[in-house]
Parts: C-alpha cells; sequence; structure tokens
C-alpha cells in the first residue's frame, strides 16, 4: 500500500485510511509519514554557510598564487537548490605563476543541468579585478559558466574571457573577489 | 500545557534542524500522542512566519571621505527583504539641481547598507579609499547623462567604516580613469540627471 504525494515538494498526502495507520514492516505510519513531510518543508528554509576549497586553474597551465597568496570560497545552500558563492584570489608578494590559457574557477556543487543550453553566454554573478600596478586596468568582470567543461569563467568588459594574459598578465598583489548564484541539481 | 518549541516548555520531541518543525517518532508519539493536533497547527504556524518576506524600505546614506555629495532634489531609495539571515536588496538614487553637490575627497562613494553584514563570513575593507579586494555582494550601474563613455557597469565592494556597512563602486576600465572607484569627480562629478543603483546579496550580521 502507498501514499500519494504533492506535486512539487514530493509531501505524503494520505487518504483518512492510510492516515491513521500504525508503522508496518511494508508501511509507514503517521509519524513516519509526517518526519518525512516535515524534512522536505524543512530543507525549503535551509540555510547553511561554510568554506570550500577554490581550484583556480588554467586551460593549458595552471598558475599559483605565490607566497602569502591565497584563493578563498565561500558559499551558502538557500531554498532545496539554490546556491550563492563568495570567492577571492590574492596573489603574494613573490613566486606567483601566471599559468597559461583562460582561467577557471571551481564551483562546490554540480549545476542543474538547465545551464548546459546557455553555456559561457549568461551571467551568473560579478567579480572585481584589482591590478595593483595600474588603476586603469581595474576593472569588474561577469561570472559565466561553462557546461562543456563543468567550470566558471569571468567576462572582461572589452570581450573575450579571462585569461593569464588578458585583460592583463597578471602580477604580483593582483586580487579578484566576486560572487555567483546557481542552481544544483541535488536538494 | 504547551507544545511549542519555542516556549519554555521543552517537550521530548524531535524537532527539523533549521526552523524547528516538530516530528515526533514513534516512541514520542505514543508517549504524547494527545499532543499530534497540536503539533501540526504549531508546524503550521510556524511556516506561515517562516514565509513572509516582507520587502522593507531604508535610505541607502552616500558618504564620501572628506565631503558628503548631495542629490539636490533628486531621489533615493533602497528596498530590502531578509531569507534565512541573508539580506536580498537594491537601491538607487539620482542628482537633480538645485542642490546637487558631488562631494569630496578621495576614494569611493559609500552607500549604505540596510543592516550589518557578517563580516566573520565576508571581508570588508575599513577606508573608502582601502585596497581592494573585499567582498563583491553585488553589481551597479553609474549613469552619466553626459557622457556615454563614463557610464557604465559596477561591481559592488563591502566596506565598513565606524561600524556602519555600505558599499563602493568598481567600474569598468574608460579612457582617463585614475582611481580604481565611482567617487567624488570619479569618472566624473555627479552632476544633474546622473544616478546609482545597484542590487546585493550578503549575510546579515
Amino acid at each position: 500500500m502507498g501514499t500519494t504525494v504533492t506535486t512539487n515538494l514530493q509531501l505524503i498526502k494520505p487518504d483518512q485510511n492510510e492516515s491513521i495507520k500504525q508503522a508496518l514492516p511494508t508501511f509507514p505510519g503517521w509519524a513516519s509519514q509526517n518526519a518525512t513531510n516535515q524534512d522536505k518543508i524543512d530543507s525549503v528554509f535551509r540555510n547553511s554557510s561554510t568554506t570550500y576549497t577554490l581550484n583556480w586553474t588554467g586551460a593549458v597551465s595552471n598558475p599559483a598564487v605565490g607566497s602569502g597568496g591565497f584563493t578563498e570560497g565561500k558559499y551558502v545552500r538557500l531554498f532545496p537548490r539554490l546556491v550563492i558563492v563568495f570567492f577571492r584570489i590574492w596573489l603574494g608578494n613573490s613566486g606567483i605563476v601566471v599559468g597559461s590559457g583562460e582561467y577557471r574557477i571551481s564551483a562546490p556543487f554540480s549545476f542543474d543541468p538547465i545551464f548546459t543550453r546557455f553555456t559561457d553566454t549568461i551571467p551568473i554573478g560579478r567579480a572585481a579585478f584589482f591590478d595593483a600596478s595600474a588603476a586603469a586596468t581595474c576593472s569588474t568582470f561577469t561570472v559565466n559558466y561553462r557546461s562543456s567543461e563543468n567550470v566558471v569563467v569571468m567576462r572582461p568588459p572589452e570581450g573575450g574571457f579571462w585569461a593569464a594574459n588578458f585583460p592583463v598578465v597578471p602580477a604580483i598583489q593582483d586580487r579578484w573577489s566576486g560572487y555567483f548564484m546557481y542552481p544544483t541539481t541535488a536538494a | 500545557m504547551s507544545i511549542c518549541k519555542d516556549c519554555d516548555i521543552k517537550m521530548p520531541v524531535t524537532y527539523t534542524p533549521n526552523i524547528g518543525l516538530a516530528k515526533p517518532s514513534e516512541s514520542e508519539l505514543a508517549q504524547d500522542w494527545v499532543n499530534t493536533q497540536k503539533w501540526a497547527e504549531d508546524n503550521n504556524l510556524i511556516v506561515a512566519a517562516k514565509s513572509n518576506f516582507p520587502l522593507k524600505s531604508y535610505t541607502p546614506t552616500m558618504i564620501a571621505s572628506v565631503t558628503n555629495p548631495s542629490y539636490g532634489s533628486g531621489g533615493i531609495y533602497g528596498e530590502y527583504l531578509e531569507f534565512q539571515g541573508w539580506i536580498f536588496g537594491s537601491f538607487s538614487m539620482y542628482f537633480l539641481d538645485p542642490g546637487v553637490s558631488a562631494g569630496s575627497g578621495t576614494g569611493g562613494y559609500g552607500i549604505r547598507l540596510p543592516t550589518l553584514a557578517d563580516i566573520s563570513f565576508h571581508n570588508a575593507v575599513t577606508f573608502v579609499d582601502g585596497i581592494a579586494a573585499a567582498s563583491v555582494i553585488g553589481e551597479g550601474y553609474f549613469s552619466d547623462l553626459s557622457s556615454v563613455t563614463t557610464s557604465g557597469v559596477t561591481a559592488l565592494e563591502l566596506m565598513r567604516i565606524n561600524g556602519i556597512d555600505y558599499v563602493r563602486q568598481v567600474p569598468e576600465p574608460y579612457t582617463g580613469k585614475t582611481t580604481q572607484w565611482v567617487g567624488p569627480g570619479v569618472p566624473v562629478a555627479a552632476a544633474h540627471g546622473d544616478g546609482l543603483s545597484g542590487s546585493f546579496v550578503y549575510k546579515k550580521g
């Protein structure tokens, strides 16, 4: 014997006969049904913020932040599937490696496949670029998702993609900071 | 006898982690089955209360490092809502004569946020010309009525100055750019018809 569920949250909605059953090896009783429902409703009000390891990579060879530099990824999960990510990349005072090719950063959870059809095109966030050596090239980038490689990329206002040589070759003490938000697949 | 989680009397009932909905186990139910309806009613009240996100208004006051700007007879508006400890909001302001003043000082304009941010989660600079880059928590736009080339999109960077939280705008490159932020005289002195706007999201402090 089974029970029917609601459309969106899959809440159990037993009929009158089902609702008064005790828990049996083959049937969840009221306590079980209620707990399942309350957990699903509760998940709509999710609020968990924490850190994750932000991977900063290059399409050809990887960059490195050098001595005194760091990468930082933080995120919150709201509702069942909304993820909001805040990230920073700070280059150190020495020993940095610019790598080569387009730059990418990682996200904490998989993207909903609906983004596949919009690869590279839809901005999902905004970032600031601080060029320590020139105020004129400090800038703001859009943050975009590239579904074909499952990575997050950025686009400077000059066009093209954020890369080891674009819009400038990164140097010591340069910094990026930004945020993006997207739906995950798993609730 | 109350069975409300927020009340003083604690009943031996299991609750959900985020908003405290009652989900008694079989044994808990067996001990207190008479309160089944009350649990359901309390759960409904909690869900109803937590589902209400009223849009509130606030004044996104602008500051500069020496003399604050004046929007003259223009307007300044802000609104936000809070969901589970996170703030989603926006601001807009436009400058209209008489009375427009761009203010003065180095660094960017500070545009006040509706609440303090959680700076154990975010990172904030402490001066309007403090070195970048703090947490970017939104995006905005600067509109120069007299020139397309000095209008453009911006990133919003978090600042905490004298115990109050603001954002400053980081613009795109433009011809003649000499500082990193939108501020007094940068990219142009705010004048009649110019405007600033933006939207943001951050963890409430």
